[in-house]
């Protein structure tokens, strides 16, 4: 790896400070799992590296009490997969932070990181966009909050502006009567994923009846994406074999899939069918169960 | 840029001058002479350079040796005590599961964090848990055979 400057601020105020330096290309480490293989591998060269290790207030899970849960950003993605409060409040994100990497990758890697690297297969992406999860920006001073759908603008691209960290992810209470879930595929262990899916669907009481419903996909767009056709067609509907047909076929013409070396667009566009129908269809076992398994 | 490194590795203290860039495998290899730990893809795919950061196993070739300050590291070589292996090495070899043993070092410390978490396992479980150490020798039966014979030593039983 080539050299680099080092600093390790004790205050996210001296932390944004360095990040905000015009003159210099200041990159925030975290658990380093992407940001220490991309400078030795992807060209990354940042004159300065930002470890947040000692900045307190970000490594924290904390039960609001609205219901809903805050991770600190810098919370690695293995407290996520097997906090208490995260199983009982949104089980599907500790799902999804459990199927990124390993343990030792899973160690390091944090809720955050995974967010500000932005790749469009982040596993954590699409079930928080589907829960309606906030990020809480900080430039060391004020704080700004963006939906997690509109956090991302391009691969490896977010909101973030020059100074500024993801100092916090809020995911809202679920609603009642809400069943969410995330789904993966992927070619083997370590992979990426080669599609993800993230739903969560409200259902009116007693019903399979939709009231609202939030699909997210990932790595089938530039960035981890809504499928905001899909939601509109599935709105109101009574969730049947029809409906997720329609829907999944739906969601096939919304996803803007790329060939790479995972898999082709072609294969990602059966991956979206496939796994929206089995989302969906997970949803309406759950709804006719009475909201239950 | 060099900065003073203070790090526990094995029980013993280090106070080190060290680069800023220089990563905790290559520090543990390189400045503290402990060769045990293996440098392999240097993504964090393999697992060969596992090392135990407070206890639990991480890559150490994606964690700058700064980044570990005021921790504990454990290497392989500070698993067992002089002449005696831990339960975990002794079922690796006894089990045979060691063929080239690039990726045994990794293997084991990776183990025996996985069976202080979870003492008996499922084969599932062991196969989970060792995702991110991969062998390119032993087709990974013996492995997960010697985890758990660990796991059986660990109990208070013995190696069938």
């Amino acid at each position: 790896m080539k050299a680099f400057d080092y600093v390790r601020p004790s205050t996210l105020e001296e932390a944004c400070a360095v990040l905000a330096d015009p003159a210099g290309s200041a990159k925030a480490l975290a658990g380093g799992t992407d940001v220490l293989v991309q400078m030795r591998a992807a060209g990354l060269r940042p004159s300065v590296v930002v470890s947040l290790k000692d900045v307190p207030g970000l490594n924290f899970i904390h039960a609001d009490d609205d219901g809903g849960v805050t991770i600190g950003a810098v919370t690695p993605l293995g407290a996520v997969e097997h906090s208490a409060v995260i199983k009982e409040r949104c089980p599907a994100v500790a799902q999804a932070a459990a199927w990124v990497g390993s343990v030792q990758v899973r160690n390091r890697a944090t809720i955050g990181g995974n967010l500000c690297n932005a790749a469009p297969s982040a596993d954590t992406a699409p079930i928080l966009i589907a829960l309606g999860a906030e990020a809480v920006i900080t430039d060391g001073r004020e704080e700004r909050v963006v939906l997690l759908e509109e956090f991302f603008t391009g691969p490896g691209q977010t909101v973030l502006g020059r100074g500024e960290l993801l100092r916090a992810v809020r995911v809202p209470p679920a609603p009642a009567r809400s069943f969410a879930t995330y789904l993966k595929t992927f070619r083997s262990a370590m992979d990426c994923c080669t599609v993800g899916v993230g739903l969560c669907a409200t259902f009116e009481e007693g019903s399979a009846a939709i009231k609202d419903v939030r699909l997210a996909l990932g790595a089938v767009a530039p960035t981890p994406m809504r499928a905001r056709a899909t939601e509109a067609l599935l709105a109101g509907r009574e969730l049947d074999e029809t409906t997720i047909a329609a829907a999944s076929a739906k969601a096939v013409e919304e996803a803007q899939p790329i060939d790479d070396i995972r898999a082709s667009a072609a294969y990602r566009e059966v991956l979206v069918e496939v796994m929206s129908r089995r989302v969906l269809t997970a949803a309406c076992a759950w709804a006719q169960n009475g909201g239950r398994g | 840029m060099k900065r003073e490194l203070h790090i526990r590795v094995n029980g013993d203290e280090y106070h080190l001058l060290v680069e800023t860039h220089r990563t905790l495998l290559e520090v543990i290899r390189d400045e503290i002479g402990l060769t045990g730990t293996k440098n392999g893809c240097g993504q964090g795919e393999c697992g060969a350079c596992t090392v135990l950061l407070d206890g639990e196993p991480v890559n150490s070739c994606l964690v700058l040796a700064h980044e570990a300050e005021g921790h504990d590291v454990l290497t392989i070589e500070g698993l067992g005590s002089g002449d005696t292996l831990h339960p975990v090495q002794r079922a690796f070899v006894e089990t045979g599961a060691i063929q080239c043993g690039y990726c045994t070092p990794g293997m084991v410390l990776t183990a025996k964090a996985l069976l202080d978490h979870n003492p008996t396992p499922t084969r599932a479980e062991i196969l989970e848990g060792l995702k991110g150490n991969l062998c390119r020798c032993t087709g990974y039966v013996k492995i997960v055979e010697a985890v758990e014979a660990a796991s059986c030593l660990l109990e208070g039983g013995e190696i069938e």
